[in-house]
């Protein structure tokens, strides 16, 4: 079970994904929430996706 | 029946669809080079700009927000618009990475599409991807073109032999490469019109951050918003990013997170 039972916003996981620290709170619901490790994954994965389209920005 | 008019020096033809089949109209750009097909029952596009090849009934097109696959499987006219608009660079892209030069991309196209338009019907998103039912028509239309091209031109046999006879590491060459065309055009697209809706700085805030990997504290210094600020933007912009590669089937994470699985 999670520790906290809320799960984040998307913008919280997203600061995440794109390398940001996660807070104390965060890492002890996401190493008990693998739907929120779920959405993570999939945050980090579109970020991934973008940059290799866009490298560098959108002209 | 299909019927083609290709109007000016061109040549007329008509051509069957051996399942459901279903009138047709081809339209060409002033310039003769784009066209456009549209099931017989649809409203034209921009009269003033396209030539239009027949047309008994008209009728007016949905206002209903459908998927871009849902409605070209619906005949939905502002969506056909939209299919050919971004799948006729998609298509010429890899029709031109295949050899074919830019006359040839074109016919085969245009053969891609008439194939689509008779087959649409069949279309089970449950069983496979748009994307991938797409490129299985793609691969038998360039088939069928090679095959032509050959019983015309014996010198270039060894193009056509390559085109007709394609090993299994071939064929999942040509996908991987049709998969990287489509993802990269989708997500181009889906760039374009979100960037169009969106506030400038809801814009920045993703743009920087996402994309060019700037800090989200410079960024918000840059536009006098709180860094969290920064992140709820950029998310509502990736919301509707997301939401436009929907529309084409094309859900950019996954199919990257298969490609990362691959060990591509």
């Amino acid at each position: 079970m999670p520790s906290s039972l809320t799960c984040p916003e998307e913008a919280e996981l997203l600061a995440v994904a794109a390398g940001e620290e996660a807070s104390h709170k965060l890492r002890r619901h996401l190493a008990g929430c693998p739907l929120c490790r779920e959405r993570l994954g999939k945050l980090a994965a579109d970020i991934a996706m973008l940059k290799q389209v866009s490298p560098g920005g959108f002209a | 029946m299909i019927t083609l008019q290709t109007g000016g020096t061109r040549e007329r033809g008509s051509v069957t669809s051996s399942r459901k089949p279903r009138a047709a109209r081809i339209f060409f750009a002033p310039d003769g080079r784009d066209l456009i097909i549209l099931p017989e029952d649809l409203p034209c596009p921009n009269s003033h700009h396209w030539q239009v090849s027949a047309g008994r009934r008209p009728m007016s097109s949905t206002n209903t927000q459908l998927s871009v696959i849902d409605g070209v499987c619906r005949q939905d006219a502002q969506r056909w618009r939209e299919f050919d608009a971004i799948y006729r660079p998609i298509l010429r892209a890899f029709l031109r990475n295949r050899g074919l030069r830019d006359s040839e991309a074109s016919d085969v196209i245009q053969d891609v599409f008439v194939k689509l338009l008779g087959k649409i019907d069949t279309y089970d998103r449950t069983k496979c991807r748009f994307r991938t039912w797409l490129f299985t028509i793609a691969q038998h239309t360039l088939i069928d073109h090679a095959r032509r091209r050959a019983s015309h031109d014996k010198a270039l046999q060894g193009w056509a032999a390559e085109m007709l006879k394609p090993t299994p590491s071939d064929s999942v060459k040509m996908e991987a490469e049709w998969t990287v065309i489509h993802r990269a055009k989708i997500l181009k697209h889906a760039l374009r019109v979100v960037r169009a809706q969106v506030s400038s700085k809801a814009w920045a805030c993703f743009e920087h951050r996402l994309l060019k990997d700037r800090p989200a504290a410079e960024i918000a210094r840059e536009l006098k918003l709180e860094p969290n600020a920064v992140y709820v933007n950029a998310c509502r912009v990736l919301k509707l990013v997301r939401s436009v590669c929907d529309e084409f089937d094309e859900d950019m994470s996954h199919a990257f997170e298969s490609d990362m699985s691959r060990g591509s």
